[in-house]
């Protein structure tokens, strides 16, 4: 699970994240949504560890951030909306090196690897350059290396840009089973209707605060006269 | 105006705005770049000045060495143009990006190859500049020749350095096009190419065994020189049209600079024709060479994975960098230019006879040789250990969130850098002494040099990357030319300054019996105190700080 409490950040006279807390628990997809600027990626970058906050605790399941943070990062995996992956490496080396860099067994990585790329439908591409991937292609090896030593927490931002129909329909489906299977995930996206689609529970981020959060149902209901999600979140982001 | 017209024209605008923003780079790095330039030029022409004063100091012997040694040298710095004119050919019609996006708008293949090929030959041979001006400068400045004749003669540089990386782009071409795709035809290609070279050496040998008794001894001394003088090589014209000038026979010397001119006329037209015609073909069979659907991991990489033990990050990035730096020709070579040039030169040293000599002479070559290889070593470090933190920013996503800290990370890449560098210096170190057969304090202290000047250098390019770590989508090149690249450029030559010449004026004088009040153990033992105690500072310092930096920045 995810748990942030009091949460912020200040970047010289912005204040990027302010007092956001959030709790999510395991097995929940969690859509957090926002106009540009929001503060969705600097809370995300919190969580990873990649930002430091200026207060407030993060706790990834059950472990807290700034007191264990190598054991908290061991649980968490994250993919950006934009991942660099190394161009000269094969999809298959670069799970091969993901596995070293979790320090997993190497028996367990070999075995592992192929079968990852198996279930992304990626191998017969196994052994070709990252460099010669389609953007698509691209996403699905990123998600099979950050899924391959099953962390607890996921966080995604953006996951949908760029792909094609197999490609969404394929991490709509992995995101599902995963949750099923225990996983939290905690997912931003401009995409308002897959949000409404996939998501146990929304939360919407405007200026740093968290303006509004529950599940579509909660939303709709505590928003009397507005019954379509992107009318409540225009109505809470343009203020 | 041609499509290649207007490219050509856009190209001269995009230099002509960045000589114009010369202001905005960091003032250390504009003077420091100056100040190498300067330096550069001045004692280049003073040891060419020396040179060609100790050979005319001969006497009748110059007239006969000095023809030749101006073939040889042409011929050296022809291959070197051949070469930067294959890769940097190779870069342009090839790898950049800008020929993928002219792909699509309407510009003929024949006017992208003629801008591309422009665009190669400039970027390839304004750096030769630097050598031949030395050279002619040295010469005419010693046969006190007008301005006038200086600048006619350096008016044969223009066509040399177009002929030879003309060449280059050539030679590039055809084997692009027509190298063999796969295993078996990789195999036999190299196997003709081995015949071909090994036929070519029986029959430049045939050849010296019909030379004078005088040819003979110069040519075993100097390795080439046969070739050299061949007289339908392009540098024995240049070499006879520049002294024809200096024997006040301008019309032969004029005949040799219309011939190198006319060469260069039909390489171009040749050039322009063969490369319309197979370029679009090359660039199609480049663009789909992908392997794609490869079910094999290459035979490197299986050999890589078994090569490193455990699990590790240290493995992780072992595996990783090695496969990259493999894969990536502009990487690699660079490494083999260097190394490969500094390994010829070392070979060399026995066929000089240094080990005969007075052991003053071979200690005094081996510490020059040890500083030479240091600073190799100091600028391929800057080039590629610096960036290498800021490349891995891009990738934080993953590697950001690894169960290891960034601290960890920066250790493994120090430790990876530190052990190539000292593998390859220790080698070609060990090559250098075993051909100059120095006495054991000296061979001692050289041992011990190496990896010590790798501990230093990988240290301080990986601290201080982890310093000035620069983040986002930034080219190596760009990482290098700011403020950390300048920095770290500067303190890795006054290191290898430090560790190497202190050592070398020791053991120097220890050869030459002037410290007299220690003995050679005791010298030995405070140079080497001296080497390991400034080497692990230089090194360790940059690293501490680099550890700290990583630990409180945000990301």
């Amino acid at each position: 699970m995810i748990q942030l409490q009091h949460l912020n950040k200040r970047y010289g006279q912005l204040q990027a994240v302010d007092d956001l807390c959030l709790e999510v628990p395991s097995g929940e997809l969690f859509c957090f949504l926002g106009p540009n600027g929001a503060g969705k990626t600097t809370s995300i970058k919190m969580m990873t560890g990649l930002v430091k906050p200026d207060s407030g605790s993060i706790q990834l399941a059950g472990v807290d951030a700034a007191k264990e943070p190598v054991l908290a990062r061991s649980q968490l995996g994250y993919i950006p909306d934009m991942p660099f992956i190394y161009e000269r490496l094969t999809p298959m080396e670069f799970l091969l090196f993901t596995g070293d860099l979790y320090q997993m067994p190497r028996d367990v990585v070999r075995e592992k690897a192929p079968r990852m790329l198996e279930i992304f439908g990626m191998m017969d591409r196994a052994h070709a350059l990252n460099r010669d991937l389609s953007h698509g292609m691209r996403q699905r090896v990123i998600y099979a290396a950050t899924l391959m030593h099953e962390p607890k927490v996921l966080l995604v931002d953006e996951p949908f840009i760029g792909l094609d129909p197999h490609s969404i329909r394929l991490i709509k489906d992995l995101l599902r089973e995963h949750t099923q299977r225990g996983m939290t995930v905690l997912m931003t996206t401009h995409i308002l209707a897959i949000a409404e689609e996939i998501g146990d529970r929304i939360g919407i981020i405007n200026q740093g605060k968290l303006v509004a959060c529950g599940t579509l149902d909660e939303l709709n209901t505590a928003t009397p006269g507005m019954n379509k999600l992107e009318d409540l979140f225009l109505e809470l982001t343009l203020r | 105006m041609r499509p290649a017209s207007l490219l050509i024209r856009n190209h001269l605008f995009e230099l002509k705005t960045a000589a114009r923003l010369v202001h905005e780079q960091p003032k250390i790095k504009v003077l420091l770049i100056g100040a190498f330039s300067i330096c550069w030029l001045v004692s280049l022409s003073a040891l060419f000045y020396a040179g060609f004063a100790f050979l005319y100091k001969l006497g009748g012997a110059a007239f006969f060495l000095v023809p030749r040694l101006f073939t040889l040298f042409f011929m050296g710095l022809g291959f070197m143009l051949m070469l930067s004119g294959a890769v940097t050919g190779y870069a342009n019609l090839f790898q950049t990006p800008e020929v993928r996006r002219l792909l699509s708008w309407p510009v003929p293949m024949r006017d992208l190859f003629y801008y591309s090929l422009v665009k190669s030959t400039l970027m390839s041979s304004w750096a030769f500049f630097f050598i031949i001006i030395p050279f002619i400068g040295a010469f005419g400045f010693y046969r006190d020749w007008s301005f006038f004749m200086l600048a006619w003669s350096l008016l044969f540089s223009i066509p040399f350095v177009m002929l030879f990386s003309g060449l280059g782009v050539l030679l590039m071409l055809i084997v692009v096009r027509w190298i063999p795709r796969g295993r078996t035809l990789g195999l036999l290609g190299a196997l003709f190419l081995a015949y071909a070279a090994y036929s070519a050496t029986n029959y430049v040998r045939d050849l010296q065994a019909n030379q004078t008794e005088d040819m003979m001894v110069l040519v075993n001394f100097v390795p080439g020189l046969q070739l050299a003088s061949f007289p339908l090589m392009p540098n024995s014209w240049m070499a006879q049209g520049i002294l024809s000038f200096a024997n006040d026979d301008g019309v032969r010397g004029s005949l040799y600079l219309l011939l190198l001119c006319s060469s260069v006329g039909v390489l171009f037209l040749f050039l322009a024709r063969f490369g319309s015609w197979v370029y679009p073909v090359t660039l199609q069979r480049h663009l789909t060479s992908s392997n794609v659907l490869s079910r094999q991991a290459s035979l490197i990489s299986r050999i890589l994975q078994n090569l490193f033990p455990g699990r590790s990050a240290l493995r992780a990035y072992g595996i990783k960098d090695s496969l990259i730096f493999l894969r990536d020709p502009s990487q690699w070579s660079q490494f083999l230019i260097f190394f490969g040039l500094l390994a010829l030169y070392f070979l060399n040293l026995g066929s000089l006879g240094y080990s005969d000599l007075d052991p003053t002479w071979s200690n005094l070559i081996a510490f020059l040789n040890m500083f030479s290889l240091s600073a190799v070593m100091s600028s391929l470090s800057a080039r590629f250990v610096f960036p290498q933190m800021s490349l891995e920013s891009r990738t934080l996503w993953m590697v950001g969130l690894a169960p290891t800290s960034l601290g960890r990370l920066m250790l493994n890449k120090f430790l990876l850098a530190a052990i190539a560098l000292s593998i390859v210096g220790t080698g070609l170190a060990s090559l250098s002494n075993s051909m100059l057969e120095i006495q054991a304090s000296s061979l001692f202290l050289c041992r011990l040099l190496m990896p010590m000047v790798a501990i230093a250098l990988a240290g301080m390019s990986t601290g201080l990357g982890a310093m000035f770590m620069e983040m986002g989508p930034k080219t190596p090149a760009q990482i290098l030319s700011g403020y950390g690249g300048t920095l770290n450029l500067i303190l890795t030559l006054f290191s290898v300054i430090l560790l190497v010449l202190v050592p070398g004026i020791f053991s120097h004088l220890l050869v030459l019996d002037r410290i007299s009040f220690l003995s050679e153990t005791e010298v030995t033992v405070f140079t080497s105190i001296y080497i390991v105690v400034l080497s692990l500072f230089a090194g360790g310092f940059p690293l501490f700080l680099g550890y700290r930096t990583l630990k409180t920045r945000d990301f």
